[in-house]
């Protein structure tokens, strides 16, 4: 299951999970941020951008395998939008690269780099959860003031997401160790809604065994949060790294 | 001295009528390991649920002395620490020093106190160092020690369990059962397995059908098979073998 | 339909991103007034339960070799009401960003939006206007085909109208829009004909979730049926406004040849005023400007051919860096599979 690999990852140590969850999360805002506002045509400039999340993944010890497994699994919806220009934008543009010079149609340009820009923005993303505990970032969530009821309700939900994937796991099996062959449209989505439904039963019994426990030892409705973070100088040495990372990326974009 | 728990002529009934509890007597003194037992369906959830006020039928109920009431249950809730039977369901925080933190948080005691009993309370149940854990990592007997801080860590003096032993391998239930035997509350313990029962209780409740059967002293009740029989339970597996007959080992290959 | 950060431009990701935070914590301190230990718990499980039930795969009819999964939203709204219920949606949104990588950080603010807040209010507004006072059966099957086609419907149209107020992509307008209202009819009806599923095995084995789920909040129902109402008017009339724009499209980028300099690179030229005011705003909002006009080509083609291969070289060298550190501390990866 994806969920308890980067839950695996992100309970490694290693210089980059010691940083503030703080640091990390508006370190991958600030530097996306960047990466996209890069000119729609460029291809060199999203590369260059690329350094900074192959840096956190190295030095996160997260394997590239999984980061690649995983920018696949998730962009196809990209991938045939970016295809999509290539229909809309066929004039020659010559492209100069240092020694080459060749021409390609605009569209195809644009694509790439909107390919590009996907990976190393989402190079980032990954390098953010796989190196950072859950918990870690929702304290850091709960830290930059988003509300205390968002940020418990996440706890909750990746809590228990364990529990009712596997679940929903085990159902799936005993759906297969029956079902024997196709069955019709409306059959299939009728055993789908029964499955969901038994799952949503579950779901409910275990919610309400959840409420007792927490009535027991006192809940009243009203949360109560603990402060357990502190910025180091970690954080103001990457934070600095980043800020001049992206003043040379900002220079470079305008020498080009 | 009050009893930590007395009912009096307690009776519930489900929506549909069922009677699920019927008439209840019983009293259990301060320090007592106490047993509830009695096969499936007997009303041994039901009568926990009602020590702890999640149901309300008819009757009285005094815990350490005061009358179970809406006004008075979340001073109630303080005293008496309960234990759900699956740790999943006890454990919904992201980590272990959360999940123990919870209860201490919501008698809002200051932070150093709370911090101060989670570690305390981690020692005494032998998950020191686990603090950043998440409770889908830890082992089955963890999961239910953890589950046994999170109540621990608000130092009630009664603690209530329902089926602690479930799934659990002997090794981690010899544990439990050091465990539990070695605290100081009052326990009230709910269970199908009567070996478990004799090991760690010195009174035991049988309840059958929604009725108390009979109460007094584990070793009394526990080693009655005819009693054991009629209720679908068993005499327990050490103490039938300590009556005389040595256990056949089959030998190794 | 998951945004992705490179269809937006930074000032409708940032944008978007404060329109979705500002209405989750108005709707958070709306829902801390009625939260209790019961809803609160069962908020986190049904969460996690959007999760699991999101595996139960089935074959989508007309499209052989394709499946289809549950959203959840509309279902969600149903069960916890509209409030909790989108706290909840939007909390699945950021952890299929954050665990998942479905849809990118800075897009988050739209994937909010798009997958949580508008579906949860106008799914639910429409189930219950459809339910009126006196449920049925049917009206309640009715109802909750409607609210999902609806509820997914508006969510996918405004994908289409986010990337083209960014401008990032080519694809004419009406064509994207045509597309996603097309692809989220079929998924709206299955969603629809799956919740449906769902309502009727709970009528039938726990009838007690749907009748005392926590959204007996009657003083809120109507005003969100009013409130889900506008929200629906104003997202298609943004639609139905942007689509009859000015012809042949729109939104349209047309390109224009620069004679006078072969070698440069098209500059984009639009003649519809609303392109061009977003035009400004972005070089305005944006860290870097868009299209900068190159001086000579040719430099800039050397300067970006030494920022790759130095980016390479870097790489490299952090990979050394890496590996260096990694095979002087062989114990800490031993430890980190626990």
């Amino acid at each position: 299951m994806h969920h308890a690999q980067v839950d695996q990852l992100a309970g490694q140590r290693s210089p980059i999970h010691s940083l503030d969850a703080r640091t990390k999360l508006i370190g991958t805002l600030l530097f996306t941020g960047f990466v996209i506002s890069a000119a729609p045509n460029h291809i060199a400039v999203p590369i260059c951008y690329a350094v900074w999340p192959f840096a956190i993944l190295v030095l996160g010890r997260v394997s590239f395998r999984f980061v690649f497994r995983q920018l696949l699994l998730v962009s196809p919806f990209v991938l045939v939008l970016a295809a999509s220009n290539l229909f809309y934008d066929r004039q020659a543009v010559p492209v100069v690269f240092g020694p080459i010079r060749f021409e390609v149609w605009g569209g195809l340009l644009r694509g790439l780099s909107i390919v590009i820009k996907f990976m190393v923005t989402m190079s980032m993303l990954i390098g953010l959860t796989a190196t950072t505990r859950f918990n870690d970032l929702l304290a850091g969530l709960g830290a930059l003031r988003v509300p205390r009821l968002f940020v418990m309700q996440l706890g909750f939900l990746y809590r228990y997401l364990f529990l009712l994937v596997n679940r929903a796991d085990h159902i799936l099996q005993a759906r297969k160790a029956r079902k024997l062959r196709h069955l019709g449209v409306k059959k299939e989505i009728q055993v789908a809604g029964n499955m969901i439904g038994a799952l949503l039963g579950s779901s409910i019994d275990t919610a309400h065994q959840v409420t007792l426990s927490m009535q027991a030892r006192g809940f009243d409705g009203r949360l109560h949060r603990m402060h357990r973070m502190q910025f180091g100088w970690a954080d103001a040495v990457y934070s600095g790294c980043l800020v001049v990372f992206l003043a040379v990326l900002m220079g470079l974009q305008r020498a080009i | 001295m009050s009893a930590a728990i007395d009912i009096k002529q307690y009776s519930y009934h489900y929506a549909n009528g069922v009677e699920a509890l019927c008439d209840i007597d019983l009293t259990i003194k301060h320090g007592q390991k106490v047993a509830l037992i009695g096969p499936n369906g007997a009303g041994k959830s039901t009568l926990l649920l009602a020590m702890n006020m999640f149901i309300e039928g008819s009757g009285q109920i005094f815990v350490d002395g005061l009358e179970l009431n809406r006004c008075n249950i979340h001073s109630i809730r303080k005293v008496m620490g309960f234990v759900v039977q699956d740790p999943e369901e006890q454990l919904f925080m992201p980590t272990v020093f959360d999940d123990v933190a919870f209860g201490p948080l919501n008698l809002e005691l200051d932070q150093e106190e709370i911090i101060r009993r989670v570690k305390d309370t981690l020692k005494r149940v032998g998950l020191e160092g686990m603090e950043d854990r998440a409770p889908y990592h830890l082992s089955a007997g963890q999961k239910r020690a953890a589950a046994i801080a999170t109540v621990l860590s608000m130092k009630p003096k009664i603690i209530i369990m329902d089926e602690p032993d479930t799934s659990l391998d002997p090794r981690s239930r010899n544990r439990l059962i050091e465990l539990l035997s070695g605290l100081s509350q009052t326990l009230i313990i709910a269970t199908c397995n009567m070996d478990f029962a004799a090991r760690l209780c010195d009174h035991v409740i049988l309840v059958d059908q929604g009725r108390v059967v009979v109460q007094g002293a584990a070793e009394k009740i526990l080693s009655d098979g005819e009693l054991m029989d009629k209720h679908g339970l068993e005499v327990p597996f050490r103490s039938r073998y300590s009556a005389g007959n040595r256990p056949i080992r089959p030998s190794l290959p | 339909m998951h945004m992705a950060n490179e269809l937006l431009s930074v000032p409708i990701a940032t944008g978007t991103l404060a329109l979705a935070g500002g209405g989750l914590v108005f709707i958070c301190r709306q829902a801390q007034r009625f939260i209790t230990p019961s809803r609160l718990a069962m908020m986190g499980v049904m969460g996690a339960f959007v999760f699991a039930a999101q595996m139960v795969n089935f074959p989508l009819p007309l499209l052989p070799g394709t499946s289809g999964h549950l959203v959840g939203a509309v279902l969600l709204s149903i069960i916890l009401g509209p409030w909790l219920g989108s706290i909840v949606m939007a909390s699945v949104v950021v952890l299929q960003c954050l665990i998942f990588q479905d849809g990118g950080l800075l897009a988050l603010g739209c994937n909010l939006i798009n997958m949580a807040l508008v579906p949860c209010f106008a799914g639910y507004g429409i189930y219950r206007w459809i339910l009126g006072d006196h449920p049925t059966r049917v009206r309640m099957y009715v109802a909750g085909v409607t609210a999902c086609v609806v509820a997914l419907e508006i969510g996918a149209i405004l994908v289409p109208i986010q990337a083209a107020m960014s401008g990032v992509l080519l694809v004419p307008f009406h064509t994207f829009l045509g597309t996603m209202v097309g692809v989220h009819l079929i998924i709206g009806f299955i969603e629809g004909l799956v919740t449906t599923a769902v309502l009727a095995y709970l009528r039938q084995v726990r009838p007690d979730v749907i009748a005392d789920c926590p959204t007996g909040q009657p003083r809120w129902s109507m005003a969100m049926v009013y409130v889900s109402l506008l929200v629906l008017t104003l997202a298609i009339g943004t639609g139905l406004a942007l689509l009859a724009s000015e012809k042949p499209d729109g939104l349209e980028w047309s390109y224009a040849d620069r004679p006078d300099q072969p070698e440069f690179e098209p500059i984009i030229v639009n003649e519809n005023p609303t392109i061009a005011s977003v035009d400004a705003l972005h070089a305005r909002m944006a860290p870097l400007p868009d299209y900068t006009i190159r001086s000579d080509s040719a430099a800039a083609g050397w300067t970006s051919f030494a920022a790759v291969i130095g980016s390479g070289l870097t790489m490299a060298l952090i990979w050394l860096v890496g590996w260096a550190i990694r095979r002087k501390e062989p114990v800490i990866d031993a430890s980190c599979t626990g």
